[in-house]
């Protein structure tokens, strides 16, 4: 609704930012920038949350988890700009308890 | 609290889920939860039938009714996340090319759950079990342990592939 967009995190890849079983508030944007978490539909991957690191002047990008561990910016490969669904905007993470 | 009410909507309409799995990878991979939850379903299968041998329903055996197609659906749920996260995370060249049917198995086991959560059909979870045993035989084969095939020793007792592992003990 009005380019918004509720959905869960699922993995630590983003820990500690985005935290496993976390809702994100997702907003899609026409450009995204460096260090926009970001909603991605890899063809390989499937629904992903990863950062964008690197930006290309031909509309494409490079994203990578937050954990050194995660998959490689490599193994993802380019990222199209229609395969951004939408920017993280807010990060509602279980407690620590949970 | 924000969460909490999020998590009561994600239990009622659930949100679509991003993977943000770590990646790492972590090397912990077993295709046993997948073959429990189909075991499960062929549970539910079998106690949704118990039901239906019945003349009437009471309002106990209709709220029965409900958590056993829930259940069925929820473990439907579980065989696809599990397997999908073998099959993207662990299954790469080398094993595709020792098991070129690997492909199409995993297709055909992600269209069998989905005929499985769609029916009350106990011949229809077999032949998922039997895809997802197969499964676990080829991801078993792939790190050079050999499997054996044994009934589960609890309900609905049905044939499972278990890795031969070796003791602890010394």
């Amino acid at each position: 609704m009005f380019g918004y967009s509720i959905v869960k995190a699922s993995g630590d890849s983003m820990s500690p930012v985005v935290r496993n079983g976390a809702y994100l508030l997702i907003k899609r944007r026409t450009y995204y920038h460096i260090n926009d978490i970001v909603h991605v539909h890899h063809a390989l991957y499937g629904h992903m949350v990863k950062r964008i690191v690197s930006l290309h002047l031909d509309s494409t990008y490079h994203i990578a988890g937050d954990n050194a561990a995660s998959l490689s910016v490599k193994q993802m490969g380019l990222i199209d700009s229609t395969q951004i669904l939408g920017k993280v905007s807010v990060v509602i993470n279980p407690s620590r308890k949970n | 609290m924000l969460f909490n009410l999020l998590e009561t909507v994600n239990k009622k309409r659930p949100f679509v889920v991003l993977s943000a799995h770590c990646d790492i990878p972590c090397k912990i991979y077993d295709p046993i939860t997948a073959q429990l939850a189909v075991l499960t379903m062929v549970r539910m299968v079998d106690l949704l039938t118990d039901l239906d041998d019945k003349k009437d329903l009471s309002l106990n055996d209709r709220a029965q009714f409900s958590r056993l197609v829930n259940e069925k659906e929820s473990h439907g749920n579980k065989v696809k996340e599990e397997i999908r996260v073998i099959w993207g995370d662990y299954i790469k060249q080398p094993q595709l090319d020792a098991y070129p049917e690997i492909h199409e198995l995993v297709h055909s086991i992600m269209l069998g759950t989905s005929a499985a959560k769609q029916h009350i059909d106990k011949a229809v979870t077999l032949a998922l079990l039997g895809e997802v045993n197969r499964f676990a035989e080829i991801f078993w084969a792939t790190k050079g342990i050999e499997t054996y095939r044994a009934i589960s020793p609890y309900p609905p007792e049905q044939e499972l592939v278990y890795p031969k592992l070796n003791s602890a003990a010394n």
